[in-house]
């Protein structure tokens, strides 16, 4: 069994932007936001913000030239589905993205670091706070933090694992995965929490809910 | 040569069907057709156990699939574009360098704010957030951009599928963006569209396919 809950993905998160930019108004450009949910898929969002490219400067040259122009076009006008005001509003901030290539390398090395984190759940609280007061966060986990405290249940060994992520938007709380190997067969189960997915999909009332899927292939 | 009948499969139009009668041609391999160039049917001059079917580039992997092919000519990305129980069946064994073409996520030109798949997630969030829609994609090829959206963490779409001249689908309300298969960029460019910097799903070219339970076919080592 491996889990790790997303609220210390968040708080993770929550430091690297602030740390990631000198003015605390604008935050880790929002398209890195999934980077540890996603993790291991999304290694090369990690490689783009480590070497700072997603901002090409002769692109963005060409593109100065486009800007200019389109101001002076209808701002309410739409192009598929968005409006030229929209379009400049955020090129306008993504130019002015004071990113530097120094400080997206500090960056990544604490967000590879935070990946590496993997324990069995007992000290999942202890590695975890060595990891915040390395990096000066201010935040402590408590030792009943987790649902799990043991390290074994039946014959399945429960570790603590800060890289593995579900990368599907409806997750809200605690995502895990259960690898139960036999001599005749596999078994992969994948799930968490997810309390606003019934809310999402239409009904009216929050209703708080815990889900996982087997692949029946495999069984 | 073995007793039974050899069936190839050539597509029956366009760039492939003319850059494999080129390979015929070369390979000195006369084909005939007895009620001339229209006819489906054909085969070659002196060789009375081939029969070639003209069919469509789509077609031409399902019958590999479904083994009623021996042979067959078509495109990868058709192959990879198909379910992945017809993928499983079939192999390419030799790739031509005719035919070849990219498929690619375009945007609109004017999206001077989007050049990367990230500013696509980004946006794609956007979308839902804000104007509680789907970013919706044309294609002509909706499996592989589907796995290929994901692939790079975008997950909020809509796919829209196109039979053709997907090009006009952003400026006609149908779609945002689109993904299709381009060679030199230039329909895309007249349309006011541009191809986003990492978004090169798949290069494909012509290719020489076979049903995976093949029996050994001697004609394979002309091509």
């Amino acid at each position: 069994v491996k889990l790790i809950p997303k609220n210390i993905k968040n708080i993770v998160l929550d430091f690297i932007k602030k740390n990631f930019r000198n003015d605390e108004n604008q935050n880790i450009p929002k398209q890195f936001s999934k980077i540890i949910n996603d993790f291991p898929n999304s290694k090369w969002k990690i490689k783009r913000l480590e070497s700072n490219s997603d901002v090409d400067p002769t692109i963005v040259e060409v593109d100065k030239r486009r800007y200019l122009k389109m101001l002076k076009d209808k701002q309410t006008s739409v192009i598929a589905s968005r409006t030229i005001k929209e379009i400049l509003e955020r090129f306008d901030k993504k130019i002015k993205d004071p990113r530097r290539t120094k400080k997206g390398s500090n960056v990544v090395k604490i967000l590879k670091e935070y990946l590496k984190i993997e324990c069995p759940i007992n000290q999942a609280s202890k590695k975890l706070n060595l990891f915040f007061k390395k990096y000066k966060i201010n935040l402590r986990v408590q030792d009943d933090y987790f649902p799990i405290t043991k390290n074994k249940i039946n014959n399945l060994n429960v570790t603590f694992n800060s890289s593995f992520g579900r990368h599907l938007e409806y997750y809200t709380g605690l995502v895990f995965k259960i690898d139960i190997k036999s001599k005749s067969q596999k078994l992969n189960i994948r799930g968490g929490r997810y309390d606003s997915l019934i809310n999402d999909l239409g009904f009216k009332k929050n209703i708080p809910a815990v889900g996982a899927a087997i692949n029946l292939e495999k069984l | 040569m073995s007793n039974s009948i050899l069936k190839i499969g050539i597509p029956s139009k366009g760039r492939l069907r003319s850059g494999v009668l080129n390979i015929f041609k070369r390979k000195k391999l006369k084909i005939l057709s007895e009620r001339g160039e229209r006819d489906l049917f054909g085969f070659i001059k002196g060789e009375k156990n081939i029969i070639i079917n003209y069919l469509h580039a789509r077609e031409i992997i399902e019958r590999l699939a479904d083994g009623s092919l021996d042979i067959g000519f078509s495109g990868y990305d058709l192959l990879k574009e198909s379910e992945i129980n017809i993928q499983k069946k079939v192999i390419v064994k030799k790739r031509y360098d005719f035919g070849e073409a990219t498929l690619v996520v375009a945007i609109p030109d004017d999206w001077i704010d989007v050049q990367t798949m990230p500013d696509l997630e980004e946006i794609a969030f956007e979308f839902k957030d804000k104007k509680r829609n789907r970013l919706r994609i044309a294609t002509k090829y909706p499996n592989l951009t589907r796995e290929f959206m994901f692939s790079r963490g975008v997950t909020q779409f809509k796919l829209v599928k196109s039979l053709g001249a997907t090009e006009i689908y952003p400026f006609t309300g149908s779609s945002e963006i689109i993904t299709d298969i381009t060679s030199t960029g230039a329909t895309l460019k007249a349309n006011k569209l541009r191809i986003l910097k990492d978004g090169i799903i798949l290069k494909s070219q012509a290719c020489l396919m076979t049903p995976k339970k093949n029996k050994e076919v001697e004609l394979l080592k002309v091509f």
